[in-house]
């Protein structure tokens, strides 16, 4: 079942002088199974749209339905249906509140009411999903990770709502980038292993490129362009620049190789993919000689 | 909710009270305070209102805001004023029961009234008409003499401009947090007063762990721009006292002075 | 090289704290640097390479506990020099936010030189100045809340360019933008660099962002590892790999190409540079 949002409209601050629409008319469907790429330079609307999808926010005009149930709703059904859907904040390290780490990761289902033997299994389980010991870990102060650790922490702490869908605010930002590949490979696992759909936010094209399996650009609180990532970079160049977005870094190498003449195939996503086409391209180059 | 609060809010402007110098307008308001509580007979409530009044029109802010200053405070405003209508004793107009009310009453209810909401105004003016900056600059240089006797001037200045500058930061801080804590199935608000109260816990520490590490993020980047203390500060925007400060604090005390005329000296 | 041109030296110099069983951790350990006045020298590394707490010696936010550091030729140990130094070298951080100390904009960039002493009447020239230096000046009297990352970082660049700076260390600070930010802050500061001849210390952890600087200067484990021209630093493709660092993305393709038997110089790290090579 999925998300839908129908005609979602969303104004901050009405009535007053600061008022500011920040989504304007929003239709979109997220598919179960989805890994979903959402991108636009900051104040787009990218942050306002993925509040909608947990019942953060309640659009001002227009509905979303998660599995069929309105989330804006106050019943115990909605109630369930909001917390089907995990939400991870930019910076979630900065939501850590307990002593140790266990009973800040059991916070979430602890809320969900489980018995406390399900509460331990679920902290069990997140915890080596994000690759953190039990043993070693369970009992430690989350202050006393590092950012990396202490994100995992975090992230473990939504993972352990067993969600079926999870947003991701901007995972890696403020990450080197071995905490980034850490990150993004256990997101890559919760969507491949766990079958979750996954909802990332992101300012960075190649990730998303790498990852999603659709692309969503916003600007101007509007859905601008939706589609397959690499038939956006392809295809879209003038509509991506105009969102303020860059097309990832090897599409602009590729991009440049055919500008100068070597007939590279647009078909790239990453940097092996690049080697290859290039190599293909020199050889055609190389016949026609 | 919070945009509705206009106490301690600024409106730039360039009238009489804004081009006021900080400390004049600090030292005005503390006068008429006082004179208003000199205020006895209808008369003399009557030129403190006119005053007022006067004192709104110079500030060419639109009375909407004025009356905005004071809609927050009508609970405490007709609260006083019952509470000496029915106390007072004296000729009784109306009686039931144990309630009564007297012409003395309804009179001393009325002006007990007025006094707080001259009182509200004539405040708000203050902070209408300066700027966060200039008004904690003014109440620097108003504390400085007493800095032999231990008062930290300097020091409750820049409290007062660093917690301005913040309030906005931790405001936005707190909804975030909230936000993401009630992903996680927190309820902040239903439930008893001592289970919201434990329900806090999730957003209060989170808010003074992110306030501590701002307050000493912030603390090495002043050292770092050479901050020291007050010692051989200068300002950009140094205070000086000009003709507009001359008259309004005269015009304060020319109040002062009738007040205190028709309080003591007999008439007729 | 003369000791006239040297801004900031350091002499095998280590930085070293007791972690919480008392045992004795480096943080720097033995690092030799000398930077240029003019310069504009980047620092590279992951979390915890001791980057950050370099820098931190170089505004004496930190001094060594072994070897000796100079600014100028004063050593950052003599207290007297302190407040010379912090005047001569600027720093700017990482968060936006718990920088700026004021709630306008204009008066948070005259914060510093009203630390120093400055006349009234030459603050406000200062503030103009730097203000306009940064393109900000239409925000001066704004609230430093409402302003984008990008912006609020030129606002504290600001802040420093108005106490007349030799030197600016920045401290990542583009880690907590977006890339429209991260390209504000990198103009504004290759700018200052050129037109004013400012010495700029940036540390970093984006490579497209090290790769526009004159040097690049990378550490692991408290350690200075490598020091040389982006070009030197970054045609190593397997030494930045194993670092754990981000390679420029032509430099990666050059370098598998060639493992594929390309011919290809090893000292490309610019898309124009594999273009010239590729496409004759």
């Amino acid at each position: 079942m999925p998300i839908i949002l129908n005609n979602v409209s969303y104004v901050y601050g009405e009535h007053t002088p600061f008022r500011k629409e920040a989504l304007k008319g929003i239709n979109l469907t997220i598919n179960e199974g989805d890994f979903v790429g959402i991108i636009g330079h900051t104040g787009s609307g990218k942050s306002t749209l993925v509040q909608h999808l947990n019942g953060l926010l309640h659009p001002t005009t227009g509905q979303v339905t998660i599995d069929g149930v309105d989330a804006a709703l106050k019943t115990e059904e909605a109630k369930l249906m909001r917390h089907k859907v995990g939400m991870v904040f930019q910076y979630p390290e900065h939501q850590l509140f307990e002593e140790t780490i266990a009973q800040d990761i059991a916070f979430g289902p602890k809320n969900l009411g489980l018995s406390a033997d399900e509460v331990d299994a679920r902290v069990r389980e997140a915890m080596d999903f994000v690759g953190l010991d039990y043993e070693t870990y369970a009992n430690r102060s989350p202050f006393q990770l590092s950012g990396g650790q202490m994100r995992r922490v975090a992230i473990a702490g939504v993972v352990a709502l067993n969600p079926s869908y999870l947003i991701l605010d901007e995972p890696s930002a403020g990450l080197d980038p071995f905490g980034r590949e850490e990150i993004f490979q256990k997101i890559i696992d919760l969507h491949a292993k766990k079958g979750i759909t996954v909802v990332l936010v992101s300012h960075n094209m190649e990730d998303i490129s790498r990852m999603a399996n659709r692309l969503i650009v916003i600007d101007n609180g509007k859905i601008q362009l939706d589609g397959k990532p690499i038939d956006i970079f392809m295809n879209k160049r003038q509509e991506l620049q105009s969102a303020g977005v860059d097309v990832p870094p090897v599409s602009k190498l590729v991009e440049y190789l055919r500008d100068r003449g070597l007939p590279v195939s647009q078909q790239v996503i990453s940097v092996d993919d690049a080697v290859k086409a290039i190599e293909v391209a020199l050889k055609e180059v190389n016949h026609a000689k | 909710m919070l945009s509705n609060i206009t106490i301690g809010q600024y409106f730039p402007g360039d009238s009489f009270l804004h081009r006021m110098d900080p400390r004049a307008k600090i030292v005005a308001t503390m006068i008429f305070i006082i004179a208003i509580f000199l205020a006895e007979t209808t008369l003399a409530y009557t030129l403190v209102g006119l005053f007022t009044l006067f004192t709104v029109a110079l500030s060419r802010l639109p009375m909407r805001l004025v009356w905005n200053s004071v809609k927050p405070l009508w609970i405490i405003i007709v609260f006083t004023m019952g509470v000496h209508v029915f106390t007072t004793p004296g000729t009784m107009i109306w009686q039931y029961g144990f309630l009564h009310i007297s012409e003395e009453g309804l009179r001393m209810g009325s002006y007990m009234a007025a006094r707080l909401v001259f009182l509200i105004i004539f405040s708000s003016l203050l902070t209408y008409t300066t700027s966060p900056i200039r008004l904690t600059d003014g109440i620097e240089h108003l504390l400085n003499p007493f800095r032999r006797f231990g008062v930290p001037a300097h020091e409750l200045a820049m409290m007062m401009t660093i917690a301005l500058r913040f309030i906005p930061t931790l405001l936005e801080e707190t909804d975030r947090i909230m936000k993401a804590q009630a992903s996680r199935g927190a309820d902040f608000t239903t439930g008893s007063l001592v289970k919201r109260a434990k329900n806090m816990v999730p957003l209060l520490v989170p808010l003074f762990i992110s306030a501590f590490r701002r307050a000493d993020e912030l603390a090495v980047a002043m050292e770092a721009r050479c901050y020291r203390g007050g010692e051989n500060r200068t300002r950009m925007k140094e205070l000086t006292i000009t003709s507009y400060d001359y008259i309004g604090i005269a015009g304060v005390l020319v109040i002062t002075v009738v007040l205190l005329v028709l309080r003591f000296v007999p008439i007729g | 090289m003369s000791t006239q041109d040297i801004m900031i030296q350091t002499e095998h110099m280590s930085h070293t704290y007791q972690d919480e069983s008392g045992n004795v951790v480096y943080a720097l350990d033995d690092v030799s640097l000398a930077i240029r006045k003019g310069e504009f020298v980047s620092i590279i590394g992951t979390n915890g390479s001791g980057k950050s707490t370099l820098a931190k010696h170089f505004n004496v936010l930190l001094t060594p506990s072994k070897g000796t550091v100079t600014v100028l030729g004063m050593d950052t140990k003599d207290p007297k020099h302190l407040w010379d130094i912090r005047q001569h070298v600027g720093m700017v951080f990482q968060n936006p936010d718990n920088q700026i100390v004021a709630a306008v904009v204009e008066e948070d960039v005259a914060f510093g030189p009203e630390n120093l002493g400055v006349e009234p009447s030459e603050i406000r020239r200062r503030v103009d100045e730097a203000l306009a230096s940064v393109n900000m000046t239409e925000y001066a009297l704004h609230s430093p809340g409402l302003l984008s990352g990008g912006q609020k970082q030129r606002i504290a660049i600001a802040g420093v360019l108005a106490m007349k700076p030799d030197c600016i260390v920045l401290d990542e600070p583009t880690a907590m933008l977006d890339p429209v930010g991260r390209k504000e802050v990198l103009e504004t500061v290759h700018r200052l660099n050129k037109e004013e001849g400012i010495t700029i210390v940036y540390i970093t952890h984006f490579m497209e962002e090290a790769v526009t600087s004159d040097r690049v200067v990378v550490m692991k484990n408290g350690k200075l590892l490598h020091d040389g021209t982006p070009r030197e630093i970054f045609s190593q493709v397997p030494m930045l790999k194993e670092l754990g660092l981000d390679v420029p993305v032509a430099a990666e393709v050059a370098a598998k190409l060639r493992l594929d038997g390309v011919s290809l110089s090893n000292e490309i790290i610019t898309e124009e540079e594999l273009g010239d090579q590729l496409c004759q």
